[in-house]
């Protein structure tokens, strides 16, 4: 063939070859290697039910649900059917409770939160960054952590007070006694002094029936922050209608409840000063019950 | 084919080589699937150390914590949450997650070298 019959043909035949050659290279000969790349996503099947368990038992200690949604998220799945599959698949196999009840706490914890977030008109009652939160693939370029950033302002030890930290892990009722639709209505309000929880914030929740309500989300603000947590997660101090937070001091508090159609304000820890020692935080009971 | 035309030739050669290296390494790159948890990237490594520290936190177990720990590889537990610990302090963890992880950290340095899986 004569080079002037040639044409530009074989610049097209250099570019595919070189193509071919180079995707070649990169997937099969030498491909990212996979330490130190997977994402939970990827991982074996018995490895994501650990995952998730891990993620539930985290949650069942902290109550953070903003921050278990988003761990989940990580697993590129519907969170709620593949923690129900799991806990059921669990049960099945005779896996003892304690394995599979977090699993289940968490899965009710975000049918709870999903309800409200579906009808309600007031926002405050889900953590702002629930439903427009960026999708919680993490940062692919800069190593950044991956809940702190999504989620800045977790604040575990208001749920975790020292002082209770070496209670053994609790959890609510299988059967959360939640009647949806009809709003808490405060019943009681009162200090108290206790050096054994100071600066306590104990709520307690009732139905209708007057049986404790758990899994229900209850969302308190302060200023420049918020946070929400659950009532049930310490049943062995309050029984499944039970939560408590604590207070920082100096700082003022507003509970909201029932897709923020109960509001109590101006919760402040108040200083207690016994016969003989030195002074410390009081606490607040509060006590609701649905009409 | 004259010099010029081989030279052309290896320049696309290279160009393609380079585009098909871009596709193939960046812009889709393999997926493995089936994974174990001690491939994780270095974030969700991170995060899943965090999720046993906060779990620790709860439980007060630090044999418990030590066996979790254990799915993400050969290294020792210590090793792992100082390593995450560190990571953690590097790019900018909340505080109070740092302190969880310390406190992890330090439970497993107190578990006599045989409990560590």
């Amino acid at each position: 063939m004569k080079e002037n019959n040639a044409g530009p043909w074989y610049l097209l035949t250099g570019l595919v070859l070189g193509a071919l050659i180079g995707l070649l290279y990169a997937w099969w000969i030498a491909p990212p290697p996979l330490q130190g790349n997977a994402d939970p996503a990827s991982l074996r099947a018995d490895f994501k039910d650990e995952y998730r368990l891990l993620i539930a038992s985290a949650y069942a200690a902290n109550g953070n649900l903003s921050r278990a949604q988003a761990r989940l998220n990580l697993l590129s799945e519907e969170p709620g059917p593949a923690l129900s599959a799991q806990t059921q698949r669990w049960q099945q196999n005779g896996a003892q409770p304690a394995a599979w009840q977090p699993l289940e706490l968490l899965a009710q914890a975000l049918q709870a939160a999903e309800t409200p977030s579906l009808s309600a008109a007031d926002s405050t009652s889900l953590p702002a960054a629930l439903p427009g939160s960026p999708p919680p693939t993490l940062d692919e370029s800069a190593l950044v952590p991956p809940i702190t950033q999504v989620f800045p302002s977790p604040t575990l030890r208001r749920v975790l007070p020292p002082a209770r930290l070496a209670t053994p892990l609790a959890r609510p009722s299988p059967q959360p006694s939640f009647t949806p639709g009809a709003p808490f209505a405060l019943l009681d309000q009162v200090t108290f002094c206790d050096p054994q929880r100071p600066a306590w914030l104990e709520v307690v929740l009732l139905n209708a029936e007057g049986e404790p309500a758990a899994a229900i989300p209850l969302n308190i603000s302060w200023p420049g922050g918020e946070e929400t947590f659950f009532s049930g997660l310490k049943p062995e101090i309050g029984g499944n209608g039970y939560a408590d937070f604590v207070m920082s001091p100096q700082v003022e508090y507003t509970l909201t409840l029932s897709q923020g159609a109960v509001r109590v304000s101006g919760l402040q820890a108040q200083p207690c000063q016994p016969a003989s020692g030195d002074s410390f935080l009081g606490g607040i009971h509060l006590e609701f019950q649905q009409p | 084919m004259s010099p010029l035309r081989w030279f052309l030739f290896l320049l696309t050669l290279a160009a393609g080589l380079a585009a098909g290296l871009l596709y193939g390494w960046r812009i889709s790159p393999v997926q493995y699937v089936d994974t174990t948890p001690d491939s994780l990237r270095a974030d969700f490594r991170a995060d899943y150390v965090l999720m046993v520290a906060e779990i620790y936190q709860s439980e007060q177990n630090p044999q418990t914590a030590a066996r979790r720990l254990a799915a993400l590889g050969p290294a020792s537990p210590t090793q792992v949450c100082a390593e995450t610990l560190q990571f953690a302090m590097q790019v900018g963890y909340d505080p109070r997650d740092i302190q969880l992880l310390q406190n992890l950290s330090l439970a497993l340095q107190s578990l006599p070298t045989g409990d560590q899986p």
